[in-house]
């Protein structure tokens, strides 16, 4: 779980450096929110780099909002480094302070309420792509308790509000015991969403045209891009994922995204019998709009490992291996046609990619892990299969060739 | 006979002192802990280079709190604190998920070094009040306690800005330290779980 976090000296020194270049821009040589100069510390997941007092500022905001690092004394992933490349302070504040008055007075405010201003209400960020914040409006109660999507996941958000079809009721309740082989087929009838429709966005560079003309449509493709990289970073070593919550967009609002929970059983008994592997290959294996959490007793101990799928409220028993809880998410989510087994092992080999990715160098075969990563996540699992052999295949020889070959 | 009194007297009423260090990752609250416990305010933190050291009474057991950084390039220099030490109090950010397996490993490190193996083990979980964090029972999960062996450890949910948690978990440290006290300090307990 903790593998990702190993950064060798090397790529330490290298990062360091990348850093110290960073600060020297002259976008950078300031801090992105009270204009000290010479900043030192830095928000990774917004990618900005601030001054000591800012960041202490920062920290008392929570990460789910902004996670700070410091830039001599951290050390630091290579999808930090690749963000903080993209980003930096002069893009990062063209997005939140948009709106702002241009001979605005920032001293006046205090720099602690600013701070708070500017990214947990978002009073100055730019309102087309930051409406996705307020008015995500939820229909059942799971949703109400998620968090605030951050910069990159409300841009993402915004693509998948546009494309998903709209989706119908269903009926809820019900138990399904994963151990007996004549259980009730529980193919869901609403999930027809057509993920690969979705997945050209990512695939395809041209496709990028489907963001709606704007001003941030050239920002929008790069965090897009990078946006795999923190999805990566953060799915891969947390538990439980980051909730995601797409929102109602003005055009989509009859074509809502359905949100769905699993909450797998962690309590001692589903635990003894394997809960834990069922939770992190649902985490591994679960497309954008379904949530996986751990969660207290079901009380259902004797057919456990238990798990609850939300907001049907259906309980499956009795999935206690990673095969079995494959096979329940492609049951539940994916098309027909596709095979458990595939997906097992396209989650496995992409494993094995990150690890090499990890170890070894990570720009080029970065793409190719990411694609399998996004194509795991949407439900095509024999596409991130593939991708996932390309990235292993690419991992020990990185020339400038592969590089070529790839795009 | 009058030393026997005085003994005594000191057993319900003198003060101990008890050395106790703080550690956890970046960002975990210890500063603002500290501060709450030592003047019952939240002060805005700056993240700490160095370390803090604060004296804390509570019912009659003095603690004197040591509050290290704890940057990725600081961590190494926790060890230096462990010599002498009662108690560790390691903070947890409850909701950073992403790097609990880091805690876990630091935490993990701190407890298996010679000078702490006798110490008594408080975990703070904190920032309870934020929505999505992990209750006290995963942190539990996540650092591993469940498979500690002959150490006393408690683990508290917390929230540092309200200072709701803090006294409970002072609590447990001073009863502990006084039980150990009586014990005779040499011999390792089991799990208070």
């Amino acid at each position: 779980m903790n593998g990702k976090a190993f950064v060798s000296k090397e790529l330490n020194a290298k990062h360091a450096k990348i850093l110290e270049g960073l600060l020297k821009l002259p976008e950078n040589r300031e801090c992105a929110d009270c204009r000290n100069r010479a900043p030192r510390w830095a928000s990774v997941n917004l990618g900005i780099f601030i001054c000591m007092q800012c960041s202490g500022i920062h920290r008392s905001l929570g990460v789910h909002i902004s996670k700070v690092r410091s830039t001599t004394l951290d050390t630091w992933l290579p999808e930090q480094i690749s963000f903080m490349q993209f980003i930096g302070n002069e893009k990062s504040n063209k997005l939140w302070e948009a709106e702002m008055p241009p001979n605005f007075d920032r001293s006046k405010l205090g720099i602690d309420k600013f701070i708070r201003a500017k990214y947990v209400e978002k009073r100055w960020a730019s309102k087309d792509e930051m409406q996705s914040t307020s008015n995500g409006g939820s229909r059942n109660g799971i949703l109400k308790n998620n968090r605030r999507l951050s910069l990159e996941e409300s841009v993402l958000a915004n693509h998948v509000a546009q494309i998903l079809p709209p989706t119908t009721t269903r009926a809820r309740g019900g138990f399904i015991d994963m151990q007996k082989k004549n259980s009730p087929p529980f193919k869901r009838p609403s999930s027809s969403v057509d993920f690969d429709n979705l997945l050209c966005i990512y695939d395809d560079n041209q496709a990028f045209s489907t963001v709606p003309p704007s001003s941030w449509a050239t920002f929008d493709c790069m965090i897009i891009h990078t946006y795999h990289n923190v999805l990566l970073s953060s799915r891969h070593v947390a538990p439980s994922p980051p909730v995601k919550r797409c929102r109602l967009d003005w055009r989509a609002k009859a074509q809502r995204v359905e949100q769905m929970e699993i909450r797998v059983c962690s309590n001692r008994t589903c635990r003894r019998q394997g809960s834990f592997q069922t939770l992190e290959t649902l985490c591994g294996v679960a497309p954008p709009n379904v949530t996986v959490k751990s969660c207290g007793c079901l009380g259902r101990c004797g057919s456990g490992p238990n798990l609850v799928v939300l907001p049907d409220g259906l309980t499956v028993g009795h999935c206690g291996t990673a095969a079995r809880a494959a096979e329940l998410m492609v049951n539940l989510f994916a098309e027909a046609g596709h095979d458990p087994k595939a997906c097992m092992d396209a989650l496995a080999l992409r494993k094995r990619a990150d690890i090499e990715f990890a170890n070894r160098n990570f720009t080029q075969l970065n793409f190719c892990s990411h694609r399998s990563f996004v194509r795991l996540e949407l439900g095509n699992y024999s596409g991130a299969l593939q991708d996932a052999e390309e990235a292993l295949a690419l991992a020990p020889r990185y020339t400038e060739v592969t590089q070529i070959l790839l795009f | 006979m009058g030393q026997a009194f005085r003994k005594l007297f000191d057993t319900f009423f003198g003060n101990t002192d008890m050395r106790v260090v703080m550690l956890g990752l970046d960002a975990a609250g210890k500063t603002t802990i500290l501060y709450k416990l030592h003047i019952g305010e939240v002060l805005s933190t700056v993240p700490t280079i160095g370390f803090n050291v604060e004296k804390v009474q509570y019912k009659n057991v003095i603690f004197t709190v040591w509050d290290v950084g704890g940057q990725e390039k600081l961590r190494p220099l926790w060890r230096h604190y462990f010599n002498n030490t009662d108690g560790l109090i390691y903070v947890v950010d409850s909701l950073d998920r992403e790097r609990i397996g880091k805690a876990k490993q630091e935490f993990q490190a701190i407890i298996n070094d010679p000078f702490m193996l006798s110490s008594v083990i408080l975990v703070f979980a904190n920032k309870q009040d934020l929505r999505g964090a992990m209750t006290p029972m995963e942190v539990c999960e996540g650092l591993g306690l469940f498979d500690l062996k002959n150490r006393k450890w408690h683990i508290q949910g917390t929230c540092a800005l309200k200072g709701d948690g803090l006294y409970e978990g002072l609590d447990w440290l001073a009863s502990t330290l006084k039980e150990r006290k009586a014990a005779g300090f040499s011999s390792l307990g089991t799990s208070s779980f």
